[in-house]
């Protein structure tokens, strides 16, 4: 039955992985795992910042829905708001249990090298980067998850919402609140600090 | 929108797409694939499993049941009713004396402690107060081999069924009777208890 099910499982929809997974199906597992790991993977290392506890975390959140798949209900979201809202629990949890906040090192350098922007430029490009990322780590936890599911993510208001189980109006409303704090890092950035002066 | 937007701008969409780049560890889809097999066999095992605790425990429970059941009946036998008036099975006669003339053999029987008269002809319906008469009705049919004793309260009237005089002023009372039942429903005798 599952070799036969192999064949169809990429154009098979969340729901239909969902039920396939449920009768002990290992490819609809690995299909979901494939469609949606990497979101929640994502979100929970930017969110704590450690690898093994991002990956500790989407597979407790698999796990939890292995073993109580009823509680999902495709009618009220899909799968994966569903999947990045346990995550969240989870990560929350942990960090009011342990404290820990620990930067993302791991890609302190990766910056873009495509450009054919000249010296100071670029510079002036990677130190606002920097300034941003460093800023995204530094917000607040209820105003950092926002920024990375809508703006690094780019899930819909709406999406968002039913994660963190707060109305449309909150999610804008703490988007707006975290770009304006990180925006204002943008002022130490010379290009910035020099646009300021001309203004 | 100011350059500090566009900047922000910029460098969230560097973020965004080295974000992007990341990918879920491999190791995590093994182990759930490993789970889903191993976890879905463990179930199968399980429900193939639990159909015979439950036929056990439910033919251990009936046994139980029917052991208490017997127990409790031993120890505690059903009372007798006070009063056996409709339909009451009482001990059965000796039938010698039912086969038999009543009058050629006016011995009495015992059966069950329970004592039963020699049973008389009938003659009139006052004559046969606390004896057995045979009924008119009855003649002629066979001697039954096991006959029971039926208690009950019946119209004097309806005496007059069984070949019975009664006359018409006794008619609307009511008397309790016992009959001598055949095997074959039919009575044979009857008396008149009060």
């Amino acid at each position: 039955m599952f070799k036969r099910y192999r064949g169809r499982c990429e154009s098979e929809s969340d729901a239909d992985l969902v039920q396939v997974a449920c009768r002990g199906s290992g490819d609809a597992i690995g299909e979901l795992y494939e469609r949606h790991g990497a979101m929640v993977y994502r979100f929970t290392l930017r969110m704590c910042g450690d690898a093994s506890m991002a990956e500790e975390i989407t597979q407790e959140v698999f796990l939890a829905f292995l073993r109580q798949p009823h509680q999902f209900e495709a009618q009220r979201g899909a799968f994966s708001t569903w999947l990045c809202g346990i995550a969240r629990r989870q990560l929350w949890k942990r960090m009011e249990r342990e404290e820990s906040f620990v930067g993302i090192d791991a890609f302190e350098d990766q910056i873009d090298q495509e450009s054919s922007l000249g010296p100071y430029e670029l510079l002036n490009r990677k130190a606002a980067i920097n300034a941003v990322r460093s800023g995204i780590d530094q917000l607040p936890l209820w105003l950092k998850e926002v920024v990375i599911l809508c703006e690094l993510e780019e899930l819909t208001y709406l999406q968002v919402s039913l994660i963190l189980g707060v109305p449309i109006g909150t999610v804008r409303s703490r988007l707006h609140r975290a770009k304006a704090r990180l925006a204002a890092l943008l002022c130490a950035v010379p290009a910035c600090v020099g646009e300021e002066k001309k203004l | 929108m100011n350059n500090r937007d566009v900047q922000l701008e910029e460098a969230l969409s560097v973020i965004r797409r080295e974000h992007q780049r990341i990918a879920a560890p491999q190791s995590t889809k093994a182990l759930l694939i490993r789970e889903v097999t191993t976890s879905f066999k463990r179930s199968k095992s399980a429900r193939r499993l639990w159909p015979k605790p439950i036929l056990l425990g439910s033919a251990f429970f009936l046994i139980c049941w029917i052991c208490a059941t017997n127990f409790f009946l031993a120890r505690h036998p059903a009372p007798k009713p006070e009063f056996p008036i409709s339909t009451a099975t009482r001990p059965q006669p000796d039938m010698e004396s039912v086969r038999e003339d009543p009058l050629t053999r006016p011995s009495q029987t015992r059966a069950h402690g329970r004592r039963i008269r020699a049973i008389r002809p009938a003659s009139s319906w006052t004559s046969n107060i606390g004896e057995f008469v045979t009924l008119p009705s009855s003649e002629g049919l066979p001697a039954p081999t096991v006959a029971t004793v039926v208690q009950m309260r019946i119209r004097r009237d309806d005496l007059r069924e069984f070949g019975m005089d009664v006359p018409p002023t006794a008619a609307p009372e009511t008397v309790l009777a016992e009959f001598v039942v055949g095997e074959d429903g039919l009575s044979r005798a009857v008396r008149l208890v009060r």
